[in-house]
């Protein structure tokens, strides 16, 4: 089995809280509406990042974002403060984005879902951003075929680089459930690429080897 | 040839690569070399997608999302100060401070039922009923049954409010609900509308024989019991007139209509009407005509409303982790966002967080607070229990004789209790969710032969729906090969 490697930092879930951050948790409970906003912009950068990324490029990530930060204040009086808010949060985000996904995918699509706009970037063309917008939504169709529980541990895991214990505290779960989740889920993904026509003309793009495997040596 | 390397080799070599070894099969076999690429493209987009340092922030319209989030805490905050949202007690070191309160609250209720008690988190608020506001054939005032996640309501010409049991619901108003929102209440007697989530709906008319329902976006549900006024559902170019209990759920080129039980008549703008008796499921197309589709005419979201009365006592309750599971005991699943709901006597409500399990206590005196009662986790084989034979339920269904053996010691009975609860203790709670099943216990059979052979046999027929995937589970169980008959029961956590 591959053992993954990371070139970005893993995000968020490592960071410990803010000093701040308990001061605003005690005075949002309190029913200060100010701290619950120091709350949402001291977190909304890493939320949002979850969200996409558990999301995929879709256009509802502004409506899940809401809900959860929705869903934060609205429990935030039953936080106990047994583990740092952080993980409390990403362990409602994740909750909240799964939901979200599943209650999608019980409704009936009639046309196509409407993608998300290729992300404007200064360093790339628009014909740049729409192919790797396009790269990302066969990334994430074939994550789509992973049943919620793994495809949480997979993007924590192998996209986030979240370490199993952190994803032992989010999800709840013990880590011998994350490794034995993400083992699966690797297991899952790897078959559904192998089996995918679709990504044939992305390694065409990519320039990786179609018809001879000799330019991998 | 020499055998297929595995996906996860072929990915291995993929994401170092290095083909290594797998070169030679590679190069005789195309299938494998397909596989490969793909593999290749896929570990690129894996890495692609690390590398990529999302910075979502930059794609979000922060405008839109901020104006929200600011009043969904201003709400919040206000919720908060006025204790209808509250931080639950912490004991230990205010025990004894909790304990006097606690004491002084039951006192308080059992001579008051129906207002606020003082250590609560509730506010339980007299019921306005289902009361006509001027003359029988006049509007109505419904009562609010249940509110999750927000909902609010615009009453006709007045400002937003929060959907709650401190308001009720009049012709004009307008009902919206957000991702988590539910809102149910009376609209006649015994007529309950139920609007679910993401869902925006108009009272166009709510008399005493008739309402009508305006559907902007979502999906509503009509519970009729009884033979009494229509309930009409009007969506796009669709009108449905309800004569027993559905869902319409407004789609973006079609209105979708589950007929549960009784009759529904669609009747679009042109003129064409049709009737169709439940239970079947609808399509209403924006163009053409009603046709019946394929598919199971059930509502996996439906509300046992037996416990919901219009002139019961409005609860407002402590928020509970959204990724909870939450029933009201015997009465199946509600929204793990629940924030009030009017019963009509005393209910438990039981929400599954992860290993644990929670309850909270609704009209009994108590504070209305979450308490841990359990925890899966623990070993303690208490969960399901080794029952008296004279204990058992009726068959739901008939099972075969079961052999005569020995009974089970009690370290076998202890051990196998751990490795039943482990097995099937999903099935009830699956089968709750889907509101299935409306009990989280109940007993279950295993008749063993003499080999130890395990099959299901009698199950209780409340959780009868839960048979399939209990009698699946029970061929992985074995039991030791005593032959006979043992009844367990299960108070699924």
């Amino acid at each position: 089995m591959s053992v993954v490697t990371f070139n970005a930092s893993p995000l968020s879930l490592l960071v410990s809280d803010d000093d701040a951050i308990p001061s605003y948790v005690s005075r949002a409970r309190g029913g200060d509406a100010r701290a619950f906003q120091e709350l949402y912009r001291n977190h909304r950068r890493d939320v949002a990042r979850l969200v996409t990324r558990l999301l995929g490029p879709r256009a509802d990530v502004e409506d899940v974002l809401q809900e959860v930060f929705i869903q934060v204040f609205r429990s935030l009086v039953s936080f106990r403060g047994e583990s740092r808010f952080t993980t409390w949060l990403h362990r409602v985000t994740v909750n909240v984005t799964l939901m979200h996904i599943r209650a999608a995918k019980s409704r009936p699509q009639l046309g196509p879902e409407s993608p998300a706009e290729p992300a404007a970037n200064d360093d790339s063309s628009p014909i740049e951003g729409a192919a790797r917008n396009e790269r990302m939504r066969a990334l994430y169709r074939i994550l789509d075929t992973l049943s919620d529980k793994k495809r949480a541990v997979f993007i924590l895991h192998d996209l986030e680089g979240t370490p199993a214990a952190q994803i032992g505290q989010v999800l709840d779960i013990p880590v011998l459930t994350v490794r034995t989740r993400l083992f699966y889920a690797r297991k899952e993904v790897y078959a559904a690429m192998a089996g995918d026509p679709t990504l044939e003309p992305i390694a065409r793009e990519l320039h990786l080897a179609t018809a001879s495997a000799g330019d991998a040596q | 040839m020499n055998t297929h390397p595995t996906h996860e080799e072929l990915f291995d070599a993929a994401a170092d690569g290095a083909i290594g070894p797998h070169r030679p099969h590679l190069d005789a076999c195309a299938d494998c070399r397909a596989a490969y690429a793909r593999l290749r493209a896929g570990a690129a987009l894996l890495d692609e997608a690390r590398a990529d340092d999302i910075d979502a922030a930059d794609d979000i319209d922060w405008g839109r999302i901020d104006g929200a989030i600011q009043a969904a805490a201003e709400r919040t905050a206000a919720d908060i100060r006025s204790g209808s949202l509250r931080a639950p007690t912490r004991w230990g070191a205010y025990a004894a401070v909790a304990l006097a309160a606690a004491a002084v609250g039951v006192v308080y209720v059992k001579s008051r039922p129906l207002v606020d008690t003082p250590s609560s988190v509730a506010a339980p608020t007299p019921a306005p009923g289902l009361t006509p506001l001027v003359a029988p054939t006049s509007t109505l005032e419904g009562a609010v049954l249940l509110a999750a996640g927000g909902a609010s309501q615009t009453p006709a010409g007045a400002a937003s409010v929060r959907f709650s049991g401190g308001v009720s619901v009049r012709e004009g108003a307008h009902v919206e609900t957000g991702a988590a929102g539910r809102a149910v209440f009376a609209v006649q007697r015994a007529v309950t509308l139920d609007v679910r989530a993401d869902s925006d709906a108009t009272l166009t008319a709510m008399r005493d024989a008739a309402t009508t329902v305006t559907l902007a976006r979502g999906e509503v549900a009509v519970d009729r019991a009884g033979d009494v006024g229509t309930v009409s559902v009007r969506t796009g170019r669709w009108s449905v007139a309800i004569e027993g209990d559905a869902t319409v759920r407004a789609e973006s080129q079609l209105v979708r209509v589950v007929v549960l039980a009784g009759r529904a008549t669609a009747t679009a703008n042109g003129g064409m009407r049709t009737s169709f008796t439940g239970p079947v499921v609808l399509e209403l197309p924006a163009m053409g005509d009603a046709r019946v589709v394929p598919g199971d005419a059930v509502d996996a979201l439906r509300l046992d409303l037996g416990l919901l009365r219009p002139d019961g006592t409005m609860w407002a309750l402590p928020a509970i982790d959204p990724a909870a599971t939450v029933t009201l005991r015997g009465h199946g699943a509600l929204p793990s966002s629940i924030e009030a709901l009017r019963l009509g006597g005393p209910a438990t409500l039981e929400a599954r967080i992860g290993r644990e399990v929670h309850t909270l206590e609704v009209g009994t005196g108590r504070v209305l607070e979450w308490r841990k009662t359990d925890d899966i986790a623990s070993a303690a084989p208490v969960a399901p229990r080794h029952v008296a034979p004279r204990a058992l339920p009726t068959p739901a269904v008939a099972a075969a004789p079961a052999p005569e053996g020995r009974d089970l010691t009690q370290p076998e009975i202890r051990a196998m209790s751990n490795t039943i609860r482990r097995r099937i203790s999903h099935c009830f709670v699956r089968c709750v969710e889907t509101n299935q099943c409306r009990e989280t216990h109940g007993v279950v059979v295993f008749n063993v032969s003499a080999d130890g052979a395990t099959a299901l046999g009698a199950i209780d027929p409340s959780v009868a729906a839960a048979r399939a995937c209990l009698a699946h589970q029970t061929q992985f169980v074995r039991f030791p090969a005593t032959g006979g008959s043992f009844p367990f029961q299960f108070p699924i956590r």
